[in-house]
């Protein structure tokens, strides 16, 4: 099987490179072991910084640390990205570009503040921004990942007057996670809404946890707009993160939609390749691995939560081309809120996103690297993760086409 | 706030629990107050072996023989505690063969039971054991697990009136006229004092008793070895295995509940707050692991733990750590140092610290003209409710992988003075299975949460504290499936704080 690009990970980054790719006509193909990252967070997707200003923070950053993703693109490069994607995401489930271009101010479960930058459009009404709105906050009581009254009792010592209301979810299951009750509210829902008559008054706004639905979602959100006349809003649970998982599976539809293949679900490889040409990546199907050529190739597999790095005890290695991994070693004894090394640990590429070595030169003629797997940055500490991933697969891909071209 | 009780006992660690324990069987009021909580120091740090005394035979026959005598009693009265996994001695061909028949010879002459298996049927036994290991022997040694250990001390001393505090710590001992009357203890967090008007008070602060005695204008002589251990995230053999050669570093493969322990290190350290896991100490203990299990290096290793020994040594400073004294010393300091009321209790082996409680209470059960005997030695301890498998079944699971229910946490939380991430985790195990918390820290802070019994705050600083204090024991082993857990972990937590820690 042979493609213009083959791409290797589905996560926020290998997707948008596909799309971008399939946009320009050319053939593509996807090799994905599995889950990205997008099964585990939030599905607010931060460009970058804890604060009102993304494009001043991204300078800031840029101009701190001239190694950063973000210094290997323009503003202007990065407004294109972010409207592709968000263009791309509107038929299955649709975010949108803040009108201000600032961050969104949004809650977390646990009552806490942070910044934004792109919402689903779907029950993602407006976050923080007005203090004044009356909001009640809808936990179940059968739950027990989720606490309203918390995120409640912690939000009004920050100036807000939240009110918390907690009703049964109905749905059977004894230990319920959120992928239990949003296949339940699939099914269910309008006997959700009947039991939210009794508790829901006197509000502008409903926050629900992040588990209205999946399949359904649209249509619970809607229903529960008509039923009560306010808008809702959906605060990201703990992992399995359903708005991730609403993203994962409508950006993959896309995919599909524009004619990419995507191998799901096997680790891939290198061919043996030949000097300074990327050849092949097999792909470890079972009993049968499978050759998949390419002209251009993308790694895209997602540093160590993704799986592409792989953290030995003496060093770190790069598991599809074996490439050279910058490493950082120190840690701090603070867990959370400390600067952890290894975290900017990754692929270091030239401005083309072309993977290089430790001496600057470049390892393969036609293999470039986007997303988590490049070195340089910390999504955690930085809030940009979302926004590298797309931004730097949107380039990855663009400078893969014009090699080709 | 001042109160008034017959003693106060310095240290939640086995020591001071099993003396609170002897203390409240003898009738005598007391209090045992707790720096952060009960099982926080070397009792919470260590292999958790119940010895035979096979490790001591020959260095220390006397040693073995308290240890073999302690075994067989705490097998009566704690055995809810204890796990009868048995022990081997296997001795490597390249280990010095005449220890062999030294180690028997001794074992004959204190009376502990050794029974030789051929290698090929120890192998049969615990694969894990090399090849090279050529004679094996049986001994009774088991498991213990340390805080289901202190824990019912303190249960049991508590039904009979004892108190405890946690989260407080000694500050101060109020001396006047040589005796010792009373302490001044803090609360860590919120620095309430407590005043104890008491007539003895009794140091049990492991590595910390230097500390406690300098309050009283003593110095004792100390030197402190730390010690560190692998825990593996599965339980790799089935009995406790010893390396049978004098006793050295990494000697000991100890299975405890779902994991097991290979360790220690042995390194001089000048603080007895130094429990930093070093990166060399990790290397080098995968390299002592090879000779005798030569796949255990491959093995995920989950976590850390280090633990400080305290060597007293009057008058030797500066002997080489393993041959320093590993018995236990009972000091009474109104004969030693002149301030009457106050004795320390320090040193020795968890095996032992029934038998260090006993002494102690002794000499302080003189002083305050007590006559009852000791009788913790025919008394059996009750089991905590918490960890048991019917439990599970039926009611909700807070952390599948260590079997942590909703009943649990609320059994503990009810039973500690302060709600609090360290007491909850020795307790119950929340946060210390192969998942390493990563979901059911929050759940259960959330179910705490829910039931009232910590506050929205609280609840935010539970998680964060038993965030952070996992990480210490990850630090030193971050590859593979740690490092990997360690950022998923990161991402999930810093995007449910928000800006809150920035
Ligand atoms: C827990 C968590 C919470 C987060 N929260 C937020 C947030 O709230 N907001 C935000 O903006 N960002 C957040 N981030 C960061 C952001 O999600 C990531 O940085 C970004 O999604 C990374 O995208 P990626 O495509 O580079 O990699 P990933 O999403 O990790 O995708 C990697 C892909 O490569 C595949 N793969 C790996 N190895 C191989 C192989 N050998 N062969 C074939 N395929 C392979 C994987 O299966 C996967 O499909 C969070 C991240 C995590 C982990
Ligand atoms: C690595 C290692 C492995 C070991 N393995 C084994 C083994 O397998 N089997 C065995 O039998 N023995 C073993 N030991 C020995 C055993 O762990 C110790 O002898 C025993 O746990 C000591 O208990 P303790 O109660 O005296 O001290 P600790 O458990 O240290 O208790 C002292 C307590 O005092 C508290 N404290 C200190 N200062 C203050 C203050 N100012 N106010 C209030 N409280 C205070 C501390 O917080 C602490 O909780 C091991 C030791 C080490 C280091």
């Amino acid at each position: 099987m042979r493609y213009d690009t083959v791409i290797c990970g589905a996560g926020l980054a290998g997707i948008t490179a596909a799309l971008v790719s399939l946009s320009h006509g050319k053939s593509t193909a996807v090799v994905a072991r599995g889950e990205s990252s997008l099964y585990y967070m939030s599905g607010y997707l931060d460009l970058c910084g804890n604060g009102d200003n993304p494009w001043n923070a991204i300078d800031d950053l840029a101009h701190a640390n001239p190694a950063h993703p973000f210094a290997l693109s323009d503003a202007k490069e990065k407004s294109e990205a972010l409207a592709f994607f968000v263009e791309q995401t509107s038929p299955g489930y649709p975010y949108a570009i803040p009108v201000d271009s600032r961050n969104h101010l949004v809650p977390t479960c646990t009552g806490g503040i942070r910044h934004t930058y792109l919402l689903p459009a779907n029950a993602g009404a407006d976050g923080l921004a007005d203090r004044g709105r009356r909001v009640r906050a809808i936990g179940f009581t059968d739950y027990r990942d989720y606490s309203a009254q918390l995120m409640v009792d912690r939000l009004n010592k920050k100036g807000y007057s939240w009110t918390a209301a907690e009703v049964e979810s109905g749905c059977s299951k004894v230990s319920q996670t959120s992928i239990d009750l949003a296949s339940y509210l699939d099914d269910d829902y309008p006997a959700l809404i009947d039991k939210l008559r009794p508790v829901v008054k006197d509000c502008d706004c409903l926050v629900f946890p992040a588990v209205l639905g999946f399949k359904k979602h649209r249509v619970i959100v809607e229903a529960i707009r008509d039923a009560f006349g306010t808008a809702v809003f959906e605060v990201p649970t703990l992992p399995p993160s359903l708005p991730g998982m609403r993203l994962s599976s409508a950006l993959i539809s896309r995919l599909r939609g524009l004619g990419g293949d995507l191998f799901w679900g096997f680790p891939a490889t290198a061919d043996n390749s030949a000097g300074d040409r990327c050849t092949g990546l097999i792909v470890d199907t079972p009993g049968r691995p499978r050759l998949i050529e390419g002209e251009n190739y993308i790694l895209a597999t997602g540093g160590i939560a993704g799986g592409g790095a792989l953290v030995e005890r003496e060093r770190i290695r790069e598991r599809v081309f074996g490439l050279p991994v910058e490493t950082y070693g120190t840690t701090d004894e603070r867990f959370l809120f400390g600067e952890q090394g290894f975290a900017r640990s990754g692929i270091r590429v030239d401005s083309d996103m072309r993977p290089i070595g430790p001496d600057g030169k470049i390892i393969y003629k036609n293999l470039f690297c986007a997303g988590r797997a490049l070195a340089g940055y910390d999504p955690f500490t930085e809030y940009d993760g979302a926004g590298v991933a797309i931004v730097t697969g949107y380039q990855a891909a663009l400078a893969a086409i014009r090699r080709w071209d | 706030m001042i109160e008034e009780v017959d003693v106060v006992v310095i240290g939640g660690g086995a020591t001071g629990a099993g003396t609170l324990w002897d203390l409240a069987l003898r009738g005598i009021d007391a209090v045992l107050i707790e720096q952060h909580e009960p099982g926080y120091g070397t009792s919470g740090r260590n292999h958790g072996c119940l010895h035979s005394g096979g490790r001591y035979l020959v260095k220390d026959p006397e040693l073995a023989l308290e240890c073999y005598r302690e075994n067989q009693i705490l097998r009566q009265v704690a055995g809810a505690a204890i796990e009868d996994t048995g022990g081997l001695f296997a001795h490597i061909k390249s280990d010095e063969q005449d220890y062999v028949r030294r180690w028997v010879d001794n074992a004959h002459r204190i009376g502990l039971p050794v029974e030789e298996v051929s290698a090929t049927e120890a192998r049969n036994m615990e694969p894990i054991l090399s090849s090279e290991v050529d004679r094996v022997f049986t001994v009774p040694d088991a498991a213990v697990d340390p805080f289901d250990l202190i824990y019912m001390n303190l249960q049991g001393a508590v039904q009979k009136g004892a108190r405890f505090m946690t989260e407080t710590r000694v500050k101060e001992l109020l001396i006047r006229d040589g005796r010792v009357q009373g302490v001044l203890a803090e609360d860590i967090r919120t620095k309430e004092v407590h005043e104890f008007r008491c007539r003895a008070v009794i140091n049990a602060a492991g590595p910390w008793v230097g500390i406690i005695a300098s309050l009283a204008g003593i110095s004792l002589e100390l030197t402190y070895g730390k010690g560190s251990l692998l825990v593996h995230a599965t339980r790799l053999a089935q009995r406790q295995i010893n390396r049978l050669r004098s006793p050295s570093d990494g000697d000991v493969l100890m299975p405890g509940k779902t994991v097991c322990l290979f360790g220690t290190t042995d390194i001089h350290i000048d603080n007895p707050d130094d429990t930093v896991t070093w990166a060399d100490e990790v290397k080098s203990l995968i390299e002592m692991e090879r000779p005798i299990f030569p796949d255990l290096p491959e093995m995920r290793v989950l976590r850390t733990v280090t633990g400080v020994r305290p060597l007293y040594t009057p008058g030797a400073a500066g002997t080489a750590e393993r041959d320093a004294n590993r018995g236990h010393a009972v000091i009474n300091h109104g004969a030693r140092d002149g301030v009457g009321g106050f004795f320390t209790i320090m040193g020795g082996k968890l095996t032992t610290y029934r038998l260090m409680a006993e002494q102690v209470v002794d000499e302080v059960a003189r002083e305050l003209g007590v006559t009852v005997a000791c009788k913790t030695a025919e008394t059996p301890l009750a089991g905590l409710s918490i960890g048991n498998a019917r439990n599970f079944l039926e009611t909700k699971a807070i952390c599948e992988c260590e079997q942590v229910t909703e009943d649990d946490l609320l059994t503990a939380a009810i039973f500690l003075d302060k709600v609090r991430s360290g007491g909850i985790r020795r307790m119950t195990r929340l946060g210390l299975g192969p998942c390493q918390g990563t979901l059911c820290i929050w759940r259960g802070a959330l179910y705490l949460y829910r039931k009232g019994l910590l506050t929205d705050q609280e609840c935010l600083t539970f998680i964060e504290e038993s965030l952070d204090e996992r990480w210490k024991g990850n630090r030193g082993v971050l590859w593979g499936d740690q490092i990997r857990q360690a950022e998923l972990e990161r991402g999930i937590y810093r995007g449910i704080y928000g800006s809150e820690g920035d």
